[in-house]
């Protein structure tokens, strides 16, 4: 990864909500094209981290720099790269499926023709043909998701964060949607997967990010933490580490 | 900058609009129901118990206020369930604009939602009022002055009703407690001087509420000023109120929602 270029520079990121802290003093770089997985217990700080990264909510303290500059100085740039999927998908109930995609296309400014063309492009590639004159409603979470992320990507974004987008979900579901995971990093787009699934994470990510409390308890390759701790799968590195901090 | 932020605005709007063209007629319909029903009651049946023929006309003007009320808790409901559920503003927030822009163009939806409901008040209430509605004593110009400062500001009242109600489960208190007695005060069915003249007291209380201006100015530039506050007073006092509340409400969503 080292080789790649960085995409997103995270310095001393603290997040407080009240007395209480979400985050505590998070550096990390994030790399184009690379998956990485965002691993926690409940409470870790997953969801703080990926809403801060994706600018819905501030950083308490610290910053995080795109291209050099920090994010908040240039934040309708920042948001022009970044695709936000968050767990719960936020699509609009009382519009259809490509309404939901051409509202999206339009608050870009992309020109309609180009914007038709890309939905189409879209909809194939997520299978949603039957869905795209059906409301929000009547799919099932799968599907939404499909259409979070498909409209997600409508911008041609750099960084793409799901925030569990295969909680709930039935497992041939998650496999389609690993699927599309991997072809985001074939396009070269980075992702920030947060996830409770430990064998997820291991599958699909070339960097592990384990948050404990608000602070970064490991970052590195699914191999190198397996040969580190000896073990041979994530799920049983996890747990040792949480067996750690516990003791 | 400025013209790429306007630009985000105007396709907020249009998706706004795309949403509520789906239940346009019903609103009116349910609108323009509720109105006749009060315009024909105040005009043929109220006299008959003393009250005068002019009472009608008052009601139906007011009407186009109270609509304006009523909506604002309608669109605080809808916009506290979006919270509570689908949070699609949680999208909205992603999006290369100010957070309180984004405020901003909700409280403009909201305005031209009450605006396009209450347009047909006048026209409705001519055809059953007759001669006892005089549209030659309305002011065209102070008359669209008020209706434009009115829904604005309704529209900006709705912003601070969703900032400071925490859940749907409040919105009832809201209600009975705090909207129906602003507009039931505000002067639906009389006007200012005339409760100054039943209680001081009550009066300069009342001229702390925002609907009071609302209904004083519309009510002058149609049934003409000398009974009621003066106008332009009413115009430039609605627009601070609209300016306290995107300021306040901005402040309580940022709390709440923890934008940028």
């Amino acid at each position: 990864m080292m080789d790649s270029k960085a995409l997103l520079v995270l310095s001393h990121v603290s997040k407080s909500f009240g007395p209480r802290k979400a985050l505590n003093d998070i550096s990390l770089t994030i790399f184009e094209g690379e998956i990485i997985g965002l691993l926690g217990v409940n409470g870790a700080g997953k969801t703080t981290l990926s809403s801060i990264i994706a600018s819905l909510i501030p950083a308490s303290t610290g910053n995080i720099s795109y291209q050099g500059k920090s994010i908040y100085n240039q934040l309708p740039v920042y948001r022009g790269i970044i695709g936000y999927c968050p767990q719960k998908p936020n699509l609009n109930g009382m519009l259809t499926v490509r309404q939901n995609l051409e509202r999206a296309a339009a608050y870009f400014n992309m020109p309609a023709k180009d914007a038709a063309a890309k939905i189409d492009v879209l909809i194939e590639q997520f299978q949603l043909g039957k869905y795209q004159h059906e409301c929000p409603y009547v799919l099932s979470g799968g599907y939404k998701q499909r259409v979070v992320i498909a409209r997600s990507l409508l911008t041609s974004p750099k960084l793409v964060i799901l925030d569990e987008p295969t909680v709930g979900l039935d497992p041939h579901i998650r496999h389609q949607l690993w699927e599309i995971i991997r072809d985001l990093k074939k396009l070269n787009i980075a992702v920030l997967l947060t996830t409770h699934y430990l064998d997820e994470a291991e599958v699909l990510s070339d960097r592990i990010c384990i948050l404990d409390e608000g602070n970064i308890k490991m970052i590195d390759t699914p191999e190198n933490l397996k040969s580190t701790y000896q073990k041979s799968n994530l799920e049983s590195v996890f747990l040792q580490i949480m067996n750690e901090e516990t003791r | 900058m400025i013209i790429h932020y306007l630009q985000i605005t105007k396709e907020l709007l249009i998706t706004d609009m795309i949403l509520m063209r789906q239940k346009l007629i019903d609103t009116i319909t349910n609108t323009l129901i509720w109105v006749s029903s009060t315009a024909a009651i105040a005009t043929y049946v109220l006299p008959y118990l003393g009250i005068t023929q002019a009472y009608g006309s008052m009601t139906l003007i007011a009407s186009i206020v109270s609509c304006g009320v009523f909506e604002c808790f309608g669109n605080t409901s809808m916009t506290i369930s979006d919270l509570d559920g689908d949070k699609t503003i949680s999208y909205q927030l992603t999006l290369p604009l100010p957070g309180w822009l984004l405020l901003v163009q909700k409280a403009l939806y909201f305005a031209i939602h009450s605006a396009l409901l209450t347009l047909f008040i006048l026209p409705v209430g001519k055809l059953i009022m007759g001669n006892h509605l005089q549209l030659s004593a309305i002011d065209p110009f102070k008359f669209a002055v008020a209706f434009i400062a009115l829904h604005l500001m309704c529209g900006f009242f709705c912003i601070i009703m969703i900032a400071y109600t925490p859940t749907m489960n409040h919105i009832l208190n809201v209600w009975c407690r705090f909207l129906f007695p602003l507009w039931f005060f505000g002067g639906s069915q009389f006007n200012w001087q005339t409760l100054k003249q039943v209680s001081p007291a009550l009066a300069y209380i009342n001229l702390l509420n925002p609907f009071t201006y609302a209904f004083e100015a519309i009510k002058g530039a149609s049934l003409g000023e000398g009974l009621f506050l003066n106008f332009w007073s009413c115009i430039g006092i609605m627009t601070l109120f609209s300016a306290l509340f995107l300021y306040f409400g901005n402040r309580k969503m940022q709390n709440r929602l923890n934008y940028l």
